[in-house]
């Protein structure tokens, strides 16, 4: 099983990337306590969740082909 | 202006068949707030002002720098140093002779903001900073006034509208639906630090006006519950569905009276949530207060000045369901920079309890003693 996660702003910069692939990930959760694993900042970083593109307030289940979207807050204008 | 001047003025939109000469004079009664005459501000002045908004007003206090120029397309060599709202004004003035602009050339707070909201229809941000967001963000809730909300930082943007129900399901959401706390802004970085390309507020902008003119006209389907990150190097739009969220437990405004002494810098600062030696020391005498060593084990230097128990910042997440207390909390370490970082983690899980981190750490304190 295999979930893409995309992320956005300065999350391109600590994951150095913004389109990745995780694979054996059970729930939003594991997901992303392994991103942390990989990139310690994303624990203190803010952002939101979107599982296929509708934000998420609690762990949930993921299923191949997923996506995940990380967004954090922007202040510039 | 006679009437022939003006059908010749908004033909091409008049001529739109969804538009018509409906749309041209519900845009003529609107009054629309702009926060900040920045790179935002200026795109969405221009559009709206041209468009034919009977009635505008821009909120700045700032002046017009060099460094603005590159996104700040109202403004020219000769407006540097003078007032963006008045610049603006005087500008726009010159566009659309129909249109009243209302510069407000000082400093939106919690004394001024519902007041100056409350004669508007809608609002746009455009504002450069999370305390004015929160605080635009909480009075257009308890004016319950459409947001049309815009950020930006580098090469991307997000635009949403808040506080206006969507048609299938009949909820609104608001900005605190998606982040109820403000960031840290040592893990946020603003355009003064992480720059921002021209063009980027320039689109940003733009939209934030179609949505303006979607809502008052009532055209199309207005980005209600849903935020748009556009980004300018992947030529991507990415919309997330937003959903109602139980903030009963964060803090914010909840009336009119709240909110008018609600300190926004505070709230938003990472200052706030940082206490020196002295304000430390005179809460550690309090008994209600937790104090807790976030630096791995083993770390010098030992600490016997207080009682604290120790969680490292390692495994701060996972051991804070095991505090489970009702204390208060204060949080240290060698510096002062872990335990920020473990103060964000404990308020995204716990945002009632209160707590804080002591700045400049352990070394500071051993320093004083």
């Amino acid at each position: 099983m295999t979930i893409k996660v995309i992320v956005f702003g300065h999350l391109q910069d600590l994951l150095k990337t913004n389109e990745m692939s995780i694979s054996e990930v059970k729930n939003t959760e594991e997901l992303i306590t392994k991103l942390r694993l990989q990139f310690p900042d994303l624990s203190a970083a803010n952002y939101v969740i979107a599982l296929n593109k509708k934000i998420i307030q609690q762990s949930t289940e993921l299923h191949d082909s997923d996506t995940i979207a990380l967004m954090p807050p922007f202040s510039g204008g | 202006m006679s009437e022939g001047e003006k059908n010749d003025r908004y033909q091409r939109q008049i001529l739109l068949k969804d538009f018509g000469e409906v749309a041209q004079k519900k845009l003529q009664q609107a009054k629309i707030l702009i926060i900040g005459a920045g790179g935002l501000g200026c795109p969405a002045l221009q559009y709206l002002c041209a468009a034919g908004v009977g009635k505008i007003g821009v909120i700045d206090f700032d002046r017009v720098e060099l460094s603005n120029l590159h996104r700040q397309i109202l403004f020219s060599m000769e407006d540097i140093g003078k007032l963006k709202a008045e610049v603006a004004a005087e500008k726009l003035k010159k566009l659309n002779p129909d249109c009243e602009i209302i510069p407000y050339p000082l400093e939106l707070n919690t004394k001024n903001a519902l007041e100056l909201i409350k004669d508007y229809d809608l609002v746009l941000d455009g504002s450069d900073n999370f305390p004015t967001r929160y605080l635009v963000n909480d009075a257009c809730v308890l004016l319950d006034k459409p947001l049309v909300y815009g950020a930006v930082l580098a090469f991307e943007g997000q635009v949403a509208v808040f506080n206006i129900p969507d048609k299938k399901t009949g909820i609104k959401t608001s900005y605190r639906d998606l982040f109820p706390i403000p960031p840290d802004p040592a893990n946020s970085p603003s355009c003064n630090e992480a720059g921002v390309i021209g063009v980027i507020p320039g689109i940003i902008g733009c939209m934030q006006a179609a949505e303006a003119i979607k809502i008052i006209c009532g055209l199309g389907e207005i980005l209600s519950n849903k935020i748009i990150s556009y980004s300018a190097l992947n030529n991507t739009y990415y919309d997330f569905e937003i959903q109602t969220k139980d903030k009963s437990g964060f803090d914010y405004p909840k009336t009119k009276s709240e909110f008018l002494n609600f300190d926004y810098a505070w709230h938003c600062s990472a200052a706030g949530s940082e206490l020196d030696i002295a304000a430390f020391e005179a809460l550690n005498k309090n008994k209600d207060w937790l104090v807790i060593d976030v630096r791995e084990s083993g770390e010098l230097p030992v600490v016997t000045e207080f009682n604290h128990i120790q969680i490292p910042l390692s495994n701060f997440e996972n051991a804070l369901p095991e505090i489970r207390t009702n204390k208060s909390i204060l949080l240290f370490c060698k510096s002062g920079t872990r335990s920020l970082k473990a103060l964000r983690i404990l308020k995204i899980k716990f945002p009632q309890t209160m707590a804080f981190s002591l700045k400049g750490g352990i070394d500071k304190l051993k320093q004083k003693n």
